[in-house]
C-alpha cells in the first residue's frame, strides 16, 4: 500500500502468538488479549454462559472488589472492556503509556485469578436482562436481530449471543468457572500491542504473565451450512406508533474464501456501499423516501447474509418495498456496468487509507484475520485486490450468489396498516407478525 | 518561516487573493499549526502530519441553529443538506461520486453554533476536494424539485431521530424547557411544522446570508505540503467574495427560575429519566470543569452516578451525564434508562443526591486524579487520527476563536483542585431549579386473562394522552 510505512510486527511466546504495531507519536498504548472460544461453545439452552461469564470475569480478581478494580484501572488513566463474540472472547483496553506495567498485570488477575462471585454474576443477569428489556427501544436493531433470526432460523450464526431469560437462569459460576478452565489454554490465546510500546515489552510482559498457563487448544464445534427458505417471507415486528418502518431485507450471501468475495464486495459498493450507491441514489436522492439506504455484506467461515435497509415514512412503506425488490432484481440480473465498477473499485482501495490509518486500527484488523484463520498481514493486499475485479467477475459472483426471489423481511410497523400491503409485494410466501415485547430467541 | 512563505506566495497577487500570515504554534508532539487569513477573510490552518498517507479537509462555518429565527427553526441543518446539491460546473450528484470514486469519504454536522463539511481523503485527491468545496461555497444551485425532495429526506431523518426515538423525543422536550426562547431552546434539525413551512426562497436567503469566506475556516490536515495547500487555497478561494454577516446579537438566556417539568407516554418497555441544570457555556472557565464532573459522574463504572444507580441501587440499566459544548451556555444532562417497575422520582432523588455530594464534599485528591487520567487518556486519543486533530481545531476556532484552547484544557484538568470542583458543583446543583423529562411506557407485561378487560381501558386512555403530546410539540 503506496504511502504507507506500516510497524507490523508478529512474535510468539510459548506459542502464543503476539502482534505488534509500535508508534511512539502518542503516549498510550492499546492492548488487546483474544481468546479463541467464543459463544459457539454455549451448550444448547445455556446461551449467554460464554458472554455472562466474560462480564463476571470483568467485575474483578480474587481479592478485590469490582469497585476497587474499577478504580484501580481508572487511576491508572485505563479503560478495559470485554465482547463475546461467537468465535472468541475478548479483553481489549487503552493505557497511559506510563502505566502499562501495572495495567497489564491488573489485566492477567483478571483473566487468570478471577473471582467469579455468585453475587456478581447474579448482577451481570440482571444486567443481562436490563439490556434484553432496553433493546426494544431501538428500532433499527430490533429489526436487524429478528432479521437474522427470520433468515437463519437454528443456525449458530443465529444464536443469541446474550442469551435470554430461561437460558440465562441456568448459568452459574461453577459453569463459567468450568468454561475458563477448559479454555484458557496457550493455544487459544493471542495477544495485541498497539502504540507507545516495543516488541521486547510485549513479549516481557506476555511471557512474565501468561508463559506457564497450560499448553493446548480447544477443538472448534462442526457447523453446517446456514440454508436460506425458499420464497420471500416476511414478519413484521408489530409496534405502535411508528412515523416510519424500518425494514431489513436479507438472503445468504457469501463466506470468507469464496472466491467470488472480492467480486462481490465490490459489486455491493455499487449497489448500497456509498452515499452516491445505487440504493441511496434511487431511495433517497431521488424520492426523498429515507434518510438513508444502504446494503452490506456479511462474511464468516460459512454463508453469511447479505441485507439491504432503509426507514422510509410510514406513508411510503409499500413503495419504498417494492422498489428495494425491484432494484436489488436489476443489480443481480442485469449486474453492475463498466463505470460503477470503476468507481467502486477506486473508492474501496482508496478508502482503504483510512480503515488502516493508525496503529491501533492495524492491529484491531491483523487480530480478526488472525482469529478468522486468514493472513494477518495480508490486508496491505486489500487495495490491489479490490482494483483486480473484472466486470464479468462481479456479474457472474452476483447471479451465483445472490437470490432475489428467496428473501427474509423483516418491517417494524404498526401491524394492522403494513400487513395487507406488504402481503401484496410479489413472490410472499408468508407473513407473520411478531409484538415487539415479544423476545426474538 | 510562514510569513515568508506568504510574502512569495502573494508575489504579484492582490486583493482578496492575498495571503495573510496569522500565527504559528506547536500542536501536539513535534507538530506546528499555521493560521492564514485570505484576502476576502477565510481563515485557513495547516498542520502537515506526514504520518499516514491521508488528509482531513474540513470546512467550518461560523452558523448554526442558534442563529435561526423562530417559526424558521432548523434551516441550518436542511441547508447541510443542500449544500451537497448541484453548480454549474458540477450538477447534483457529482460532489459525492467524485470524491468516492477518489477513495474519499465524507459528511457533514450541523449544531447551535457552527456547521461542518469534512472530507477525509488519500493525499492525491486533496486537489480535488478543495475544487469542489471553493465551488460549492458560492455557486450552489437549488433546483426546486430536487429541493422539494431533500426536505422530505430531513423530515425522515426527524422521524428517525426524534420522533420515534425515546430519547430523542425527550431530549428535544428537556432543551425547549430549560431554553424557552432562547435559540437553544430549539432543536438543531428544526420543529416539525417548521420544517414543513421552509420555502425555497428561505435557503437561499440563508445561503447569501452565512455562507461566505469570510464566515468560514479552512482546516487541512494531514500528508500535505503547506506551500502546496496554499497555493491551490488561494487560487480556488481567493476569487469568492465576502458578505456582510450580520450577526444578530442573542440574548442571554432568562434565568431559570423555578423547576419545569414534563412527562410524555411512549411505546417503551421502561420508564426513562432526564434531568437538565443550566450551565456555562464555553467562554466561561468554569465550563472546564464540567468535563471533570462529567467524568466523576459517569466516566466509566467507577464514575459515582453509574455506580450508585447501576449497581448498588439498579434504579437503572444505564446511566450517562454530558454537557454540551455550547458557546452560550448549555445544560449539565442526566439521563437514566431505568429499570422494570422504577419510578422516575425514586431514580431523580438517587440522582441529585449524587450531584449534591458534588456540592456538599470536596472531591479527594485521589479521585480528582483518577479522573485527571481518564481526561488525559480522553484526550490523547482524540488526536490519534488526522480527522481527530482538524476537529479539534475547527471546533475551537469556531466556538472560541482560538484553536490552542484544547490545548489549554487539557492543561486546565491537570491545574484544577477539588475546590473548583466544589464550587462548580454548587453553582450548577445546589438549590438550583431544574428541568426534568420523564418518559412512562404505555406497555405493560402481558396481562392475564383476567386483567385484560380493565387494562384496555388504561391502555386507551394513554393512547390519547401519547397523541395530545405530539401534537403539542410538532
Amino acid at each position: 500500500m503506496s504511502g504507507f510505512h506500516f510497524a507490523c510486527e508478529r512474535a510468539e511466546v510459548r506459542g502464543m502468538p503476539i502482534f505488534l504495531e509500535s508508534s511512539h507519536a502518542l503516549p498510550v498504548v492499546d492492548v488487546a488479549l483474544r481468546l479463541t472460544t467464543g459463544a459457539e461453545f454455549d451448550p444448547a439452552g445455556v446461551e449467554g454462559l460464554a458472554r455472562l461469564t466474560l462480564k463476571t470475569l470483568r467485575a474483578g480478581p480474587r481479592g478485590m472488589s469490582e469497585q476497587r478494580t474499577e478504580e484501580r484501572l481508572a487511576g491508572l488513566g485505563a479503560r478495559l472492556h470485554v465482547s463475546t463474540s461467537r468465535r472468541s472472547l475478548r479483553i481489549s483496553g487503552s493505557v497511559l503509556a506510563r502505566h502499562l506495567e501495572p495495567f497489564f498485570e491488573l489485566l492477567t488477575r483478571l483473566v487468570r485469578a478471577p473471582a467469579l462471585r455468585p453475587s456478581d454474576l447474579a448482577r451481570q443477569r440482571r444486567e443481562a436482562h436490563a439490556i434484553l428489556i432496553a433493546q426494544l427501544d431501538d428500532d433499527d436493531s430490533l429489526a436487524a436481530r429478528h432479521a437474522r433470526k427470520l433468515a437463519l432460523g437454528a443456525h449458530p450464526f443465529a444464536r443469541s449471543l446474550i442469551g435470554n431469560r430461561a437460558s440465562l437462569a441456568k448459568v452459574d459460576v461453577a459453569q463459567g468457572r468450568a468454561f475458563l478452565d477448559q479454555h484458557l489454554r496457550r493455544g487459544n490465546l493471542t495477544f495485541g500491542f498497539a502504540g507507545d510500546v516495543t516488541r521486547a515489552q510485549a513479549e516481557d510482559l506476555v511471557a512474565r504473565h501468561f508463559g506457564d498457563l497450560p499448553a493446548g487448544r480447544s477443538k472448534r464445534p462442526s457447523m453446517a451450512t446456514p440454508k436460506q427458505a425458499r420464497g420471500r417471507h416476511i414478519r413484521i415486528v408489530d409496534k405502535p406508533e411508528r412515523t416510519q418502518t424500518p425494514m431489513v431485507f436479507s438472503t445468504l450471501g457469501t463466506h470468507l474464501t469464496d472466491p467470488c468475495l472480492d467480486s462481490l464486495i465490490v459489486a455491493n459498493t455499487v449497489f448500497g456501499g456509498t452515499f452516491a450507491s445505487r440504493l441511496n441514489g434511487e431511495l433517497r436522492t431521488k424520492r426523498g423516501f429515507t434518510y438513508g439506504a444502504s446494503s452490506q455484506l456479511g462474511r464468516a467461515e460459512k454463508r453469511e447474509l447479505w441485507s439491504m435497509q432503509s426507514a422510509p415514512e410510514a406513508e411510503h412503506t409499500l413503495a419504498c418495498a417494492q422498489l428495494h425488490l425491484e432494484l436489488m432484481e436489476r443489480w443481480v440480473e442485469r449486474g453492475v456496468r463498466q463505470h460503477e465498477l470503476g468507481a467502486a473499485k477506486r473508492f474501496l482501495a482508496g478508502s482503504y487509507a483510512f480503515d488502516v490509518e493508525t496503529p491501533s486500527k492495524r492491529l484491531e484488523i491483523r487480530l480478526d484475520r488472525h482469529g478468522a484463520g486468514l493472513d494477518p498481514d495480508a490486508f496491505v493486499h486489500y487495495p490491489e485486490r479490490m482494483r483486480a475485479v473484472t466486470l464479468k467477475g462481479a456479474n457472474d459472483a452476483l447471479r451465483a450468489r445472490l437470490s432475489p426471489e428467496d428473501l427474509s423481511i423483516v418491517v417494524v410497523a404498526g401491524a394492522p396498516r403494513v400487513r395487507d400491503e406488504l402481503a401484496k409485494l410479489r413472490g410472499v410466501r408468508s407473513v407473520e407478525v411478531w409484538p415487539y415485547t415479544r423476545p426474538v430467541d | 518561516m510562514t510569513d515568508a512563505l506568504a510574502q512569495k506566495l502573494n508575489h504579484g497577487v492582490r486583493g482578496h487573493r492575498r495571503i495573510h500570515f496569522e500565527s504559528r504554534v506547536p500542536f501536539g508532539p513535534g507538530l506546528f499549526l499555521a493560521r492564514y487569513r485570505l484576502g476576502n477573510g477565510l481563515r485557513v490552518y495547516v498542520l502537515p502530519d506526514a504520518s499516514a498517507p491521508v488528509v482531513s479537509y474540513q470546512t467550518w462555518f461560523r452558523v448554526g441553529s442558534r442563529d435561526e429565527e423562530p417559526g424558521k427553526t432548523g434551516l441550518a441543518h436542511m441547508f447541510e443538506h443542500l449544500m451537497f446539491f448541484g453548480t454549474a460546473a458540477h450538477p447534483t450528484g457529482d460532489f459525492d461520486r467524485l470524491l468516492e470514486a477518489s477513495g474519499a469519504e465524507n459528511n457533514a454536522s450541523t449544531w447551535t453554533d457552527w456547521t461542518q463539511y469534512h472530507e477525509n481523503l488519500p493525499k492525491s485527491a486533496l486537489p480535488l476536494a478543495i475544487a469542489l468545496e471553493a465551488d460549492r461555497m458560492s455557486n450552489l444551485d437549488l433546483d426546486p424539485e430536487e429541493w422539494a425532495r431533500e426536505r422530505e429526506v430531513v423530515r425522515n431523518e426527524r422521524s428517525q431521530s426524534v420522533d420515534d426515538d425515546v430519547y430523542g423525543a425527550a431530549s428535544e422536550q428537556l432543551w425547549a424547557l430549560a431554553f424557552d426562547k432562547h435559540p437553544y431552546g430549539w432543536p438543531t434539525i428544526g420543529w416539525a411544522r417548521d420544517i414543513e413551512g421552509y420555502t425555497r426562497e428561505d435557503c437561499l436567503r440563508f445561503y447569501r446570508r452565512w455562507y461566505a469566506p469570510n464566515n468560514a475556516t479552512l482546516v487541512v490536515v494531514g500528508d500535505v505540503s503547506e506551500v502546496d495547500v496554499l497555493e491551490r487555497v488561494r487560487d480556488a478561494y481567493g476569487a469568492l467574495r465576502p458578505a456582510k454577516i450580520a450577526r444578530r446579537p442573542t440574548p442571554p438566556a432568562a434565568a431559570l427560575r423555578k423547576s419545569r417539568r414534563k412527562s410524555l407516554v411512549k411505546p417503551t418497555p421502561t420508564a426513562k429519566l432526564l434531568m437538565g441544570y443550566r450551565a456555562p457555556g464555553m467562554a466561561d472557565p468554569d465550563s472546564i470543569v464540567l468535563g471533570i464532573l462529567r467524568e466523576l459522574l459517569t466516566g466509566g463504572l467507577s464514575g459515582r452516578l453509574t455506580r450508585a444507580m447501576t449497581r448498588e441501587s439498579e434504579l437503572a440499566s444505564m446511566v450517562f451525564a454530558s454537557a454540551a459544548p455550547f458557546r452560550d451556555g448549555t445544560l449539565f444532562e442526566v439521563f437514566a434508562d431505568l429499570r422494570e417497575g422504577v419510578t422516575a422520582a425514586v431514580a431523580e432523588a438517587r440522582v441529585e443526591r449524587e450531584l449534591l455530594r458534588l456540592a456538599h464534599e470536596p472531591v479527594s485528591a485521589a479521585e480528582l486524579d483518577k479522573v485527571r487520567h481518564q481526561a488525559e487518556l480522553s484526550f490523547l486519543t482524540s488526536m490519534e487520527t488526522a480527522a481527530g486533530k482538524a476537529e479539534q481545531i475547527g471546533f475551537y476556532d469556531s466556538v472560541m476563536d482560538d484553536p490552542s484552547a484544547v490545548f489549554a484544557r487539557a492543561e486546565a484538568y491537570r491545574t484544577m483542585g477539588p475546590e473548583d470542583v466544589q464550587r462548580v458543583a454548587r453553582r450548577l446543583f445546589d438549590g438550583r431549579a431544574r428541568v426534568v423529562v420523564d418518559i412512562q411506557p404505555t406497555v405493560a407485561k402481558p396481562p392475564t386473562p383476567r386483567k385484560r378487560a380493565a387494562q384496555r381501558a388504561v391502555a386507551h386512555r394513554d393512547d390519547a394522552h401519547t397523541v395530545t403530546e405530539t401534537g403539542a410539540r410538532s
